[in-house]
């Protein structure tokens, strides 16, 4: 498999996903992040990463669920794949492993 | 409105999303909008929605991720791409289009700016519409003559007099010292010439606008010793210095420098280089101040309150004045000029400056819509033609199931295309020629509109409007046809198409030649006046200005100049005047000593005993001045027309007494008459005073013998700098000046002889095009005819027959047009040539004579090929 490299808007992405289970689509992922780090992205940017990471592979979507403020139109639910569970992992084990060597951090 | 956004907003990413994504897209923005409705209320959510709705866009687009994108984008986009394949297979015709689209935007955008700078004189001034000149006309047995001079009176009384006059200034053009100023440490030390110098109340200032660049206003032009002058004036004699509180000399009085203002806007009718405090002028003419209602050379301005009833206001001046008028041999009529408008529509006696001219102004106009039908017919012809051959194109279209909706949008897209390609070129070419016309054509201004935006903002826009105009009728023409019928190419022999066409090629040659008879007309009428004797000689006379004199009116200095002047074997004659053929004379009345109450208005100069036998004018009747200047202190020679004016024979009058402007003179001689101003009017009464008080002479006329010019004038500027030294040396030529009168007829003439140029161009350009098309359609027919034995001649007359008709019949419809034009315009002139029958006929011969040699080429063309080939196609 490629070297996996993520960005960090992809990388909160991933956890927030992950985090979200069943009930994670396009605005319930960005209301998370915006609690979790006070920051308030856009929500185009949201939808064009969700977009690029399904297309790397990390992301699996399916639709569901309409209600009246959507205006009758459908959500798109997102789960990790097998890669994307491997990504953040990845991403984990490399961090760790500079956190070990910093003396103060533990 | 809540809806009404989210549809807009989602309708906008609908067109660039990928399908695949767009529920999911639309529907969080949609949900988010919702929540953030109720968090931070409509307005604010409204805008967070769209700026959402554009960056999803931007995302979307800019990504390309459009892999089921909805048809519309990509319809336009191969609409653009088989417009532009149209366009660059049709070479030629394309070209043709264009080049006519070109040069009838540039001609019209030129003219725009022509007639915009000329009807936007003094709009400059914040309160312009408010503010009036005051003229006058003086009605007197069959004679009015219009003043924009009037009485100080109007000024200073008629504001106590009138509630409605809120704010008034005096002003005065002051003739002073033969123009010019001198300045330096000591009072002669420098010299210079100065043109427009006013003496003008201080109100002016408050009244006008002006763009204050150094001192202040404070007291300027309050009593009698300080002055404003403009920045050229003073750049030009202090340079780099201030010059605040520099002091400068007018004749022999010191004014001091208290503002320096920009110098005035070139749309300004009140142009100056130096202001005068009034209060000087009216100490230093006391006999004007005595009695007010003597001398008529004020220019009186006010400023009205917004509901004033000008009507009703000019009704009570006419009262006013009445009452102080009553023993003038005139009746004066009082009337008010919005200053906006004095540049256009006011042509009196003692303008300040050189006016403008409202007919030409609308002719132009009349021109530029001209010229735009023939470039916008030009371009409906053409693109008819580029149908004609794209029928089956369009055939096929409709028969793969196109809607004629998107047939005509498709054709319209080409159409706009085309103009914005002809757009492009004609903006380049008017920044250009725009640029480069002031050099040519002196009262064109300075491109200045090209500075402005919305200049063109709005002529990019029209342009696009005239496109997608255009483009309309033959797309929808096109696109209706049935498709089967199209596809047999039955649209190019329709009825209707033909006479559409013929009647467009008829209307651009009406145009043409409209344009060319009335350039014809106003190119003879200008010959006309250039070369209609004028019953006096003014070539080889050199004019200086008259040195200035002394007070005690010291006739010796002039004599003994005038004695060495005439001491040269290269000078024939010289003689003083006040006036000569060209320059202005002075407004005198004139009656006879028995008829008291019949006087009319007459232009006197002041002359010596030179200036008949110099301008070699005849006598009549008895004799001329006797030398030397005061020899025949109460003489007076008349022309023809003034002893007509007063109902006697010359004869009868040698040596009677008349009254002239109150003063009681003898008549010695008449002389014949001649023009002393231009073609435009008839001959005026004149009178000549002898020269008795040298301080009014202000031109010297040195008639010259040789042909080596410019030697001569550095002698007779020897011989001045002897004689007058520390006095300015100006000369002109006397029959440059005269011809100078004819400068707005020649601008004209060149005007007209442009753009009459240019529709005759645009013209030929589309019969060019036409003819290429309609003989294509008529190879087969050549071909068959050619078989059959028919002569060369006969067959060129049979493909040439149909245009030359149209030709024929434009020319025949545009007569009684440009005839019309043609008295209209010759009316304004009181010497004009006849419309000759021969002016009538030429342009329909050289319209006949053009398009035969542009229709000539295709023709010939066709005729040459081989029938065999033409034939075998089937």
């Amino acid at each position: 498999m490629k070297k996996v490299e993520l960005a960090a808007l992809e990388e909160l992405i991933l956890l927030t996903i992950a985090v979200l289970e069943d009930e994670a689509y396009g605005l319930s992922i960005m209301q998370e992040i915006e609690r979790r780090t006070g920051k308030a992205g856009s929500i185009g940017s949201l939808h064009s990463a969700l977009i690029r990471l399904e297309k790397k592979g990390f992301l699996d979507s399916e639709e569901g669920g309409s209600t009246k403020e959507r205006g009758g139109r459908r959500k798109r639910y997102f789960r990790l794949t097998q890669p994307g569970v491997e990504a953040i992992k990845e991403t984990k084990r490399l961090r760790e492993g500079y956190y070990h060597l910093i003396s103060g951090l533990n | 409105m809540k809806d009404k956004v989210i549809r807009i907003g989602l309708r906008l990413i609908g067109w660039f999303c990928s399908i695949d994504y767009l529920e999911m897209v639309q529907g969080d923005l949609v949900e988010l909008y919702h929540i953030r409705i109720k968090n931070m209320g409509f307005t604010k959510a409204t805008i967070r929605f769209a700026v959402d709705c554009f960056v999803s866009v931007f995302i979307f687009f800019s990504k390309g991720q459009s892999q089921y994108s909805i048809n519309n984008l990509d319809m336009f986009r191969i609409n653009i791409i088989i417009a532009y394949r149209n366009i660059i297979g049709n070479k030629l015709t394309t070209f043709i289009s264009m080049l006519g689209l070109s040069l009838g935007i540039t001609a019209c955008l030129l003219i725009v700016q022509y007639v915009h700078f000329e009807s936007n004189y003094d709009s400059y001034h914040p309160n312009a519409e408010n503010i009036y000149r005051v003229n006058m006309n003086m009605i007197s047995k069959d004679n009015i003559s219009g003043s924009a001079g009037t009485y100080y009176t109007l000024g200073e009384q008629a504001k106590k007099e009138f509630p409605e006059i809120i704010n008034y200034f005096t002003s005065t053009f002051n003739m002073g010292t033969y123009g010019q100023i001198r300045y330096g440490k000591g009072q002669y030390e420098q010299i210079s010439k100065v043109n427009n110098v006013y003496n003008v109340d201080p109100s002016i200032l408050e009244m006008f606008e002006f763009d204050l660049q150094q001192g202040s206003f404070d007291n300027a032009l309050v009593g009698t010793k300080n002055a404003i002058m403009n920045a050229s004036l003073a750049e030009r004699i202090f340079s780099e210095e201030s010059a605040i509180g520099k002091t400068i000399y007018w004749g022999d009085t010191p004014f001091e420098v208290v503002a320096v203002v920009a110098d005035q806007p070139a749309n300004s009718h009140l142009k100056f280089d130096l202001l005068l405090p009034m209060g000087e002028f009216r100490q230093a003419f006391p006999q004007y101040k005595e009695n007010e209602w003597s001398w008529y050379g004020y220019y009186n301005y006010y400023e009205l309150n917004e509901n004033a009833d000008v009507a009703a206001l000019e009704n009570k001046f006419d009262e006013f004045t009445a009452q102080f008028l009553s023993d003038r041999s005139f009746k004066a009529d009082v009337f008010l000029q919005e200053v906006n408008t004095i540049h256009l529509e006011s042509d009196l006696s003692n303008e300040p400056g050189k006016n403008g001219n409202k007919t030409t102004i609308d002719l132009l106009k009349i021109i530029a819509l001209l010229i735009i039908v023939i470039a916008y017919t030009n371009y409906v012809n053409l693109t008819f033609t580029t149908y004609l051959k794209r029928m089956k194109e369009i055939g096929i279209r409709k028969v793969m199931g196109s809607s004629k909706g998107m047939l005509i949008r498709q054709l319209l897209i080409e159409s706009v295309l085309i103009n914005i390609g002809a757009a492009i070129p004609a903006f380049i070419l008017t920044i250009i020629i725009g640029t480069y016309l002031p050099n040519l054509i002196s009262s064109f201004p300075e491109f200045y509109l090209g500075n402005h935006w919305w200049f063109w903002l709005t002529s990019s826009l029209i342009i696009v409007g005239l496109g997608i105009i255009s483009g309309l009728y033959p797309a929808v023409l096109a696109s209706s046809q049935k498709g089967i019928s199209v596809l047999k190419g039955v649209f190019a022999k329709s009825a209707k198409g033909a006479l559409l066409h013929k009647t467009m090629v008829v209307l651009q040659f009406l145009v043409a030649s409209v344009l060319i008879l009335f350039a014809i007309i106003v190119n003879k009428q200008l010959n006309f006046m250039l070369t209609q004797d004028l019953g006096v000689d003014i070539e080889q006379v050199l004019v200086l200005k008259a040195p200035q004199m002394d007070q005690d009116n010291n006739e010796g200095p002039l004599l003994a100049f005038r004695n060495t002047l005439e001491a040269n074997p290269n000078i024939h004659k010289v003689s003083y005047s006040t006036s000569l053929p060209s320059q202005s004379t002075h407004g005198r009345s004139l009656q006879l000593v028995t008829n008291a109450d019949e006087s009319f208005i007459l232009g006197r100069l002041i002359g010596d005993e030179n200036y008949l036998t110099l301008f070699e004018i005849p006598l009549v009747s008895g004799r001329n001045f006797r030398a030397p200047f005061s020899a025949d202190q109460n003489g007076i020679i008349l022309n023809e027309r003034a002893v007509e004016l007063l109902g006697r024979t010359p004869e009868e009058l040698i040596n009677q007494n008349v009254i002239l402007s109150g003063d009681t003179v003898k008549v010695i001689g008449v002389m014949a008459n001649y023009y002393h101003n231009s073609l435009h009017q008839k001959y005026e009464p004149l009178v000549i005073n002898s020269a008795h008080t040298m301080q009014d002479i202000t031109y010297l006329s040195v008639k010259i013998l040789t042909s080596d010019i410019s030697s001569l004038i550095d002698e007779i500027e020897q011989a001045w700098q002897t004689h007058f030294p520390a006095q300015l040396f100006d000369f002109f030529f006397a029959d440059n000046a005269f011809d100078q009168q004819y400068n707005q007829d020649r601008e004209l003439s060149r005007i007209v002889n442009a753009f009459s140029f240019v529709a005759i161009f645009i013209a030929c350009l589309g019969l060019f095009a036409v003819s290429l098309f309609s003989m294509m359609q008529r190879r087969k027919e050549v071909g068959i005819r050619k078989i059959l034995g028919t002569p060369v001649g006969h067959l060129f007359w049979l493909l040439a027959k149909g245009t030359m008709t149209l030709i024929l019949i434009s020319g025949l419809v545009a007569i009684p047009i440009s005839y019309g034009i043609s008295q209209s315009w010759l009316s304004d002139f009181a010497n004009r040539i006849p419309v000759k029958t021969i002016y009538l006929i030429a342009p329909i011969f050289l319209t006949a004579f053009l398009s035969m040699l542009t229709i000539t080429y295709h023709i010939v063309r066709t005729m040459r090929i081989n029938p065999a080939e033409t034939l075998r196609t089937e």
